[in-house]
């Protein structure tokens, strides 16, 4: 009965396996790979299509971040038509903003507006920038 | 008597849950329509700097999920003399000019006529590289001092909706 049970289970019990070699002691997820395109380093942008803003209040809800991917540091700079309402300083990949305080408040319409996102490596070098344009609709 | 009030409440819990909150008699039936839009997102990678090698570069995203008919394009700026990127010597003195070329071979004549000037880049839902491009192209005069060349440009990324 004993053999008949050993037969049915594993060909081999967990204890006589050999642990493969290639197999590292886990220190944390690495950092993941850096975007490249043409073997060039590049900068992950997101886009925005529109924000919404409340009427009358600075404080408004946003979703600006610095990708994960990315390896350099983010400064955004918000314009609503061509005039600066918000920037922030430093953001490091990973982090970002889910509540702003305008500089100004807006009444209920449309404004054209874009984000400046000015790109500097960790030593201060400049890199290119990107300016993001979306309509920003104020309820 | 314990058992009697047990009883009774027991009971009275089964019928307070057994009773519908709208009588069948009341009920009509009936459908509902709920609509739900999922909003573009994307996400475009720009080069982190320019150099004189860019040769058919051609954008590419992480993301790129939008509207049927929505379009995402990419505009250089900071282009001197008509067309020319401005690049500097890693001496920080001598300076250089390359002019940018654009690649539109893979759209309509059509097409291209609705780009906005200085367009870069070019997508449309699902694309994770960029139907246009770009390089950088040596006036037949031009010369420069021998060395590394790079320079910084400004990308303006718009997400345009089907007219």
């Amino acid at each position: 009965m004993i053999c008949l049970l050993a037969k049915c289970g594993n060909d081999a019990p967990a204890g006589s396996l050999p642990p493969d070699g290639n197999a590292v002691s886990w220190q944390g997820e690495q950092s993941i790979t850096k975007p490249m395109v043409n073997n060039k380093p590049a900068i992950a942008i997101p886009g925005i299509k529109e924000i919404v803003f409340t009427a009358g209040d600075r404080k408004q809800k946003v979703n600006f971040y610095n990708p994960k991917e990315n390896d350099c540091y983010f400064q955004m700079n918000l314009y609503a038509e061509d005039k600066l309402v918000w920037k922030s300083g430093n953001v490091s990949p990973c982090n970002g903003y889910y509540d702003i305080e305008l500089n100004r408040v807006f009444q209920s319409g449309t404004l054209q507006g874009y984000l400046l996102i000015k790109c500097y490596k960790q030593d201060g070098a400049e890199l290119n920038s990107a300016k993001v344009k979306f309509k920003i609709t104020i309820v | 008597m314990k058992k009697i009030i047990s009883i009774i409440m027991v009971v009275g819990l089964i019928a307070a849950i057994g009773v519908p909150a709208v009588s069948a008699d009341s009920f009509n039936g009936g459908t509902a329509t709920i609509t739900y839009k999922e909003p573009d997102t994307y996400c475009v990678l720009i080069p982190e700097t320019i150099d004189m090698t860019f040769d058919n570069y051609h954008f590419q995203a992480l993301d790129m999920n939008l509207v049927e008919g929505d379009e995402v394009f990419v505009t250089i700026g900071g282009l001197i003399d008509e067309g020319y990127f401005p690049l500097t010597h890693e001496n920080g003195v001598d300076t250089a000019k390359k002019k940018i070329y654009y690649d539109y071979s893979s759209v309509s004549s059509e097409k291209r006529e609705l780009f906005p000037p200085y367009c870069v880049g070019y997508f449309t839902d699902g694309d994770t590289v960029s139907k246009t491009g770009f390089m950088m192209i040596n006036d037949n005069e031009s010369h420069f001092k021998a060395g590394n060349y790079t320079g910084t440009a400004e990308f303006t990324v718009e997400l345009r909706e089907k007219v």
